[in-house]
């Protein structure tokens, strides 16, 4: 089983500091991705998902903990040691537009990163151009055609032909659907799909969608305030849920059934900048006890594959 | 059920200068006091240019070309200025996406939630105050009087969005229009956010109408539903009749592309893309991306045929018959 896994992730921390404060966005998470497997981490907006991403990738640098890719610790890597890692992780962020040079044709956005890593002769690389717009979909003779020039899922579907353009094994879509409207998410849902089996990707999958991610995912991670609480597969995760946060989070999400659900979150996010002592979800978690508020929960394995961070549970 | 507001044949146009654009293009509804409509579609099928008709707040090269609109006994689109802003957040509250951009950054937030009550000459500003205070801890706000010396950026996104609720009802309008309240919002704040636009409506016994595009949103709130598309009303019936036994392709199609959480199913993407509205497609506008399109549906426009009670459909497929 080992070697099946491309990604793992140990103790991640992240601080930033703002002003005086330090605010906690990452809080010693680890986990595991398997290679062809899709990992889908959910979480409320400030929960620490997109600073999760970054790390991984080596966007911003990490303050404690290991990131293993493919065996090798990638997280001291010098720039230059890193490159050939840089080849084979990719990212796709939420807004198409802004990710996406408005002076460059696509064809150039897509070119650059032959360029970049030096690899094809000028044919070959136009080649490879025409071929990766015609995988996600594009009309290869668009290649000469500026970004705005296309609409929101054409410009995702672009930036997907650029995250795949150097067969990377692993690619990380930071909130790939949230810009775009819901006739079209389903075609990028499919297309992310279809690429998967066809190349046989790894994904990290970030949303706060949990409909998409239950769709999409094989694992689960499910953070809150920088923590994670819960990772699991996915047929468990759904169908067992045992974290209170994760409970409250998958009965907040409106259904075409429409029945109306018990349980509902009571009060506000505390903030990263203070987080609560012991664990992160007590001020608002309906089963507190006093351990609660001085101990932090440490993640554990409650049955197979089934992790939880929470002292009722873990009793 | 007594009427509130009566829409005819409503039709919006945008003067651009790319040309017309259709941005409503003859809508008809009906909306009963203590009604919760829901109007359902993606961006741009003019959703929100059909609501924001209705108290005349389109920008400058919007103009209501034809049709009717009738609000508790007046005719909208004979009013003048003032008699309009008598409507204006007193008799309809309005509630849009963005809490952080609808409420001033440079006055507190008691202050605007004061403020309709003030601007309509409602009460003297004491009571005004005093109602504010109880507004706010109704919509949920903890330590109301505290929280009303406080600046908009004090405030979580949540509790903006609550703010924001507080001063559309702080008048008890007849109508809450409420623009995707809870699109900008987590998903365990909308849930408590749609909770207390049920608990008020039933609270303050006013009508709601609920602009989203989140067909699920609308199961557990709404009582009636517009599916719009391309400027069109699509489909139109109870809410419970549209989600379980829908009859347009475009509904059946919106259904099946959206992922639900409690059922398994293959995604079916909708193909092709939202049509360009200067130069729309002759007929029904969805013919391009529709399957089951025949020749009348490239040719003419269909019109509402009915399919059930109080249901129904603008599809050739369901008036062959």
């Amino acid at each position: 089983m080992e070697d099946k896994i491309l990604i793992s992730v140990k103790n991640l921390k992240k601080y930033f500091s703002r002003g005086k404060d330090i605010v906690h966005a990452v809080e010693d998470v680890s986990f595991n991705i398997r290679r062809g497997e899709t990992l889908g981490l959910v979480g409320e907006s400030g929960s620490g998902k997109s600073t999760v991403a970054r790390l991984i990738i080596r966007l911003i640098d990490t303050d404690g903990g290991n990131i293993i890719f493919d065996g090798v610790d990638i997280t001291t890597l010098s720039e230059k040691a890193l490159k050939p890692f840089r080849r084979r992780m990719q990212i796709v962020f939420q807004d198409p537009a802004s990710s996406l040079n408005p002076q460059m044709t696509v064809g150039t956005i897509i070119k650059e990163q032959f360029l970049i890593h030096k690899l094809g002769t000028k044919q070959e690389q136009e080649k490879w151009v025409e071929e990766l717009l015609e995988k996600v979909g594009i009309d290869p003779s668009f290649k000469d055609a500026y970004p705005h020039e296309f609409s929101g899922g054409q410009q995702q579907r672009i930036c997907i032909a650029r995250a795949i353009a150097l067969r990377s094994e692993f690619i990380i879509c930071d909130e790939p659907l949230s810009s775009l409207d819901v006739s079209i998410q389903a075609q990028i849902i499919k297309l992310l799909e279809d690429l998967q089996k066809e190349l046989g990707l790894t994904y990290l999958f970030i949303s706060h969608d949990l409909a998409v991610v239950k769709h999409l995912s094989d694992s689960i991670a499910v953070m809150y305030l920088g923590k994670l609480v819960e990772f699991s597969n996915k047929k468990d995760l759904f169908s067992n849920p045992l974290h209170p946060y994760t409970i409250t989070l998958l009965s907040s999400v409106p259904t075409i059934k429409g029945e109306e659900k018990e349980v509902e979150l009571k009060g506000e996010p505390p903030s990263p900048i203070n987080p609560p002592e012991g664990c992160p979800f007590n001020p608002r978690c309906p089963k507190k006890e006093d351990i609660c508020e001085r101990e932090t929960p440490i993640l554990e394995e409650i049955c197979e594959g089934h992790f939880v961070a929470c002292h009722i549970v873990q009793r | 059920m007594d009427l509130l507001l009566s829409i005819d044949n409503l039709n919006v146009h945008f003067y651009r200068s790319e040309g017309v654009l259709k941005a409503v293009d003859g809508i008809s509804y009906n909306l009963y006091k203590g009604e919760v409509l829901g109007i359902v579609g993606e961006s741009g099928s003019g959703k929100s240019v059909s609501v924001l008709s209705i108290v005349r707040l389109l920008p400058a090269n919007g103009k209501i070309v034809d049709g009717s609109i009738s609000f508790d006994g007046k005719d909208i689109l004979k009013l003048s200025m003032n008699e309009l802003q008598d409507i204006r957040g007193k008799d309809i509250g309005f509630v849009f996406q963005d809490p952080m951009s609808s409420l001033n950054p440079v006055i507190t937030v008691g202050q605007q939630v004061m403020e309709p009550l003030l601007w309509h000459n409602l009460c003297s500003r004491e009571e005004a105050y005093k109602r504010a205070k109880n507004m706010l801890g109704m919509v949920g706000i903890p330590f109301p009087e505290e929280r009303m010396k406080e600046y908009p950026f004090q405030f979580s996104g949540g509790m903006r969005q609550r703010v924001m609720i507080a001063i559309a009802l702080i008048c008890n309008p007849k109508l809450l229009i409420a623009d995707e309240p809870t699109t900008s919002l987590d998903v365990t704040t909308q849930a408590q956010i749609i909770r207390l636009l049920k608990n008020m409506r039933s609270e303050l016994d006013m009508s709601v109408i609920l602009i989203t595009h989140n067909l699920a949103l609308t199961s557990n709130f709404c009582d009636r539903l517009i599916i719009m598309y391309a400027s069109n009303m699509m489909e139109t019936g109870g809410t419970k009749d549209v989600l379980n036994t829908p009859s347009h392709p475009y509904t059946r199609f919106l259904l099946d592309a959206v992922p639900d959480i409690e059922v398994e199913k293959e995604l079916v993407p909708i193909p092709g893309t939202i049509p360009d509205l200067i130069n729309p497609p002759e007929g029904c506008k969805f013919h391009p991306r529709c399957p089951m399109s025949m020749d009348i549906c490239r040719a003419e426009k269909p019109p509402l045929f009915p399919v059930g009670d109080g249901h129904y459909s603008a599809c050739w497929l369901c008036g062959r018959e």
